[in-house]
């Protein structure tokens, strides 16, 4: 007799960042499952204890409570697993620096944003929007302005110096 | 199977990812048609004043992922080229990226424009390659797009937090 998995046909898909990740998954957790159930579903792709990670929203400050529930029409909605509570991150510009404190589940697009803004750099306003952050011990990895700070930060390491630089401009265009 | 069913296989896969279904959820971009080798999208972009306004694009996906897309701005409803009038102008480096020269969208990972000037050779972190995946563009467009802010009350919360 044919039967239907229900633990397949019960479940979605949340998407997840985190760190040890190459770029976004997908986890499928029951429908009516707890922030818990993505956390133990991530610890396995990212090869870290459930108990010694957090969960957070995007751009959340602060780490979900194991037990809240996850919104049922919030597919759209990144999460982000990793072992820090906090990210400090360290901007160079020119000869200067800047210094902030984020979650790591904060958009690259935020921490560009301040940097720019008048909290950072306070970059004039034409320029602004030319500028990007490249990874400081590593200037060729693609930062995507979606990724997650904690993307580039594992385990107890819990620093990222960026530089602040103009986006590329074209070379001979007609 | 051949190269045709070969490629078309890959586009599947591509188009069944995590993180091209994620810019879907996101409204960050859609699919507007797919008829291999022709896929056509739409991109959210923001305007320098804040609004917000989307732009087509039409990738001709022959020989994927071991050819680099051709992918140029797209008229959804005439199906042609967007006309220069249409593309956006500011800041100047999405201007450059957007103008019309007579081949697509002038970036490194682009078909024709990676082969212009060197330019894949010297920004190799912006150059095509097998591994890649249309993701991989369309994060690339969605950034060129929204140069400019879009305040949003998630981030105006996550800044005063600093």
């Amino acid at each position: 007799m044919n039967t239907i998995d229900t633990s397949l046909t019960a479940k979605r898909a949340v998407f997840v960042d985190g760190q040890h990740l190459a770029d976004v998954c997908s986890v499928y957790i029951p429908e009516e499952a707890t922030a818990r159930s993505v956390v133990e579903e991530a610890a396995k792709l990212v090869g870290v204890a459930a108990e010694l990670l957090r969960i957070f929203r995007e751009d959340e400050q602060e780490s979900m409570a194991l037990d809240a529930k996850l919104e049922v029409d919030a597919d759209g909605i990144t999460l982000h697993i990793h072992q820090a509570e906090k990210v400090r991150v360290k901007v160079n510009y020119k000869e200067h620096q800047k210094e902030a404190t984020f979650s790591p589940a904060t958009r690259i697009q935020v921490v560009l944003d301040w940097v720019v803004g008048p909290h950072g750099f306070h970059v004039d306003s034409a320029i602004a929007p030319e500028m990007e952050l490249a990874l400081a011990a590593n200037p060729v990895e693609e930062v995507p302005r979606t990724a997650h700070l904690g993307r580039y930060v594992s385990g107890h390491h819990h620093e990222v110096d960026f530089d602040l630089v103009r986006g590329i401009i074209p070379n001979g265009a007609p | 199977m051949d190269a045709k069913a070969a490629a078309m296989a890959a586009v599947a896969v591509d188009l069944a990812t995590a993180p091209f279904l994620r810019g879907i959820a996101n409204k960050r971009w859609n699919v507007i048609d797919f008829t291999f080798p022709e896929l056509l999208m739409e991109v959210s972009g923001t305007n320098s004043d804040g609004s917000s306004r989307s732009y087509g694009f039409r990738f001709l996906l022959d020989g994927f992922p071991t050819n680099a897309p051709d992918v140029r701005c797209w008229d959804l409803v005439s199906n042609s080229n967007l006309h220069s009038d249409q593309r956006p102008k500011v800041p100047a480096r999405t201007a450059e990226a957007f103008k019309e020269w007579g081949y697509g969208v002038y970036r490194p990972w682009e078909r024709n424009g990676g082969t212009h000037n060197n330019w894949a050779s010297l920004h190799p972190n912006l150059a095509w390659h097998a591994a890649r995946n249309l993701t991989f563009i369309l994060e690339d467009l969605h950034e060129l797009l929204n140069a400019y802010p879009r305040k949003t009350a998630t981030e105006s919360q996550a800044t005063t937090t600093l």
